[in-house]
């Protein structure tokens, strides 16, 4: 399939992501072929982020994720051990399991019955001796089973591909950025739980669109949630200027657009002046007795990080995930115009129900499918989609020349980063080109150890230095 | 052969395909069966459900009775058409 999109009509892959000039052909948002190859290229082979240990507490419970197109069963097993499974049955092709979630003893076929154990296992056949004769070795078709599943301090993630590097190698400097997004507000790893069930809704653009573009695009910011932003839906009403977001202390820093171009990750990004973090400033004024909570789990996690610098509270995890402390945002590819949205929201898993009751509500306001700041980027990115698809707009390249030529590296106070002015379009060029390293890769071989970059005219890397107070 | 003569044989093939596919209306339904229950498989065996998915499925149970000694205390699986009897309730 590769060779055949290669010479895609008489253009290169290479000749539609054009990032020396920023130029980036609507073909690979609106092509079906395209599509269909990344569903391959892309999906099978990166690791993607499937649930939370959480929401599979007891041996036997489940939640069906996806990846890709494709449904999984994230399941613990009854000897407690956790398991991503092809929700297909091996006999007929049947989705073994229908509900979102549950918990279950086996998986068994609404087909003909084949029956699988919660660790994959076929443990029954209908017929199997009177009709078989033992001709069936059971061992042979049990579930398909992801080839690698990470237990990242309670986040879970799986591969098709067991030529991928490990998970924590596969995030690298982003390692520690994922683990603190999956601690309590007080600084305990695995310290939190989702809230049950996960919004799912299905919007009409390529996954792209959204999982390329978010926390890559503060640009979009100032136009696009113009309403929003003075709309005073934070927790602290209207307060402060009623801005969207919680008060905060200061706190000296500099927010950038920080990437690994290597690896394809990236995030609006502050760097800290200064060790530690700032001391909490209340905020909750519409949900009494939140703060109180919040006050007393930050001066922990004040103590914890008292002599670290911060780097990087959010990232979009290549391909398609962004994982931030209240939020992971999920863009499933669907079809080639509809991508199927998830939005799971962590909470400390020991907080009060008042607080998790608050934080649920304040989430469920700011995003998701019936959320404030979200209505305004589907109205983008779906309208936009919907406009890349003709025959004369597909002329037209996207532009993405915002700030290219003017990265630059920082090894001692962001190692293994590239960063630029925080309103830049570096993270969207660094996914495209990890875009374009896997559509073009046979194997993992060719794309990790990462490939050196090969700074192009619009992407030059300027190294600057500074020393840390 | 008449029709008449060949009535009795077409009958007997009917049933004995509804006792293979389950789709005999006195069929036991499994799917509320307690843990505890014994009931008769196809082949006679006894067995004890010691756990029941609650898919309409499938049993997994304990070889109480057989005419093979050494199921007696396995652990198997009984599919639906396979349970032919209940010879031990157990109250809910």
């Amino acid at each position: 399939m590769a060779s055949l999109v290669r010479s895609f009509g008489d253009r290169s892959l290479r000749s539609l992501v054009d990032l020396d000039r920023g130029l980036v052909s609507r073909e690979i948002y609106v092509n079906e072929d395209l599509y269909k190859m990344e569903l391959e290229q892309v999906f099978t082979r990166a690791w993607l982020f499937i649930g939370h240990e959480a929401q599979v507490p007891n041996p036997g419970d489940f939640v069906v994720s996806r990846m890709g197109e494709e449904e999984v069963i994230l399941v613990r097993d009854r000897k407690n051990q956790l398991h991503v499974f092809l929700n297909t049955c091996r006999h007929r092709g049947m989705k073994v399991c229908r509900y979102d979630d549950g918990n279950t003893l086996v998986f068994t076929c609404p087909f003909h019955g084949w029956s699988y154990d919660t660790d994959g296992r076929l443990v029954g056949v209908p017929y199997y001796d009177a009709a078989y004769k033992g001709d069936l070795d059971k061992s042979e078709w049990g579930l398909a089973e992801v080839a690698q599943m990470s237990n990242y301090y309670g986040s879970i993630w799986a591969t098709w591909d067991k030529g991928a590097p490990s998970f924590e190698d596969y995030l690298g400097p982003y390692a520690d950025t994922v683990r603190r997004a999956f601690q309590s507000s007080g600084g305990e790893d695995n310290g939190v739980e989702l809230f049950n069930p996960v919004y799912k809704w299905r919007i009409p653009c390529n996954w792209k669109f959204p999982g390329f573009s978010f926390d890559g695009d503060r640009a979009h910011a100032a136009m696009t949630h113009r309403s929003i932003n003075v709309a005073a839906i934070g927790p602290q009403g209207d307060a402060g200027g009623g801005s969207r977001a919680p008060i905060r202390a200061p706190f000296p820093y500099t927010d950038y657009e920080m990437t690994v171009p290597e690896l394809g990750h990236g995030g609006h990004n502050a760097i800290y002046e200064q060790p530690g973090l700032a001391e909490y400033r209340d905020t909750w004024f519409t949900e009494p007795g939140v703060d109180d909570y919040y006050r007393e789990t930050r001066e922990k996690r004040r103590e914890k990080y008292k002599d670290q610098y911060i780097i990087g509270e959010t990232a979009l995890i290549w391909p398609n995930v962004n994982i931030q402390p209240h939020r992971i945002l999920l863009w499933h590819p669907h079809s080639v115009g509809v991508t199927e949205s998830w939005r799971a929201y962590p909470i400390d898993r020991m907080a009060p129900q008042h607080v998790k009751d608050s934080q649920r509500r304040y989430m469920m306001r700011y995003g998701g499918p019936c959320g404030l700041t979200e209505s305004d980027d589907m109205e983008n990115w779906n309208y936009a989609s919907a406009a890349s698809f003709g025959t004369v707009a597909k002329r037209y390249p996207y532009n993405f020349m915002m700030g290219a030529g003017h990265a630059f590296i920082d090894e001692q106070q962001a190692p293994g980063m590239t960063l630029n002015y925080e309103v830049a379009e570096e993270n969207q060029r660094s996914r495209l080109r990890r875009w374009l390293e896997f559509m073009e890769a046979g194997s993992w071989e060719d794309i990790y150890p990462v490939n050196p970059v090969s700074p192009s005219a619009g992407e030059a890397v300027k190294s600057k230095s500074k020393a840390k107070s | 052969m008449t029709e008449q003569e060949s009535a009795p044989q077409k009958y007997t093939e009917a049933v004995g395909g509804a006792a293979i596919t389950g789709a005999a209306n006195d069929a036991v339904l499994i799917r509320d069966l307690p843990e505890g229950t014994h009931v008769r498989v196809r082949g006679g065996d006894v067995v004890e459900i010691t756990a029941n998915p609650r898919d309409g499925g499938w049993l997994f149970v304990k070889v109480l009775q057989s005419s093979e000694p050494s199921k007696i205390g396995s652990d198997d699986m009984a599919f639906c058409i396979d349970v032919i009897e209940v010879v031990k309730h157990i109250d809910q």
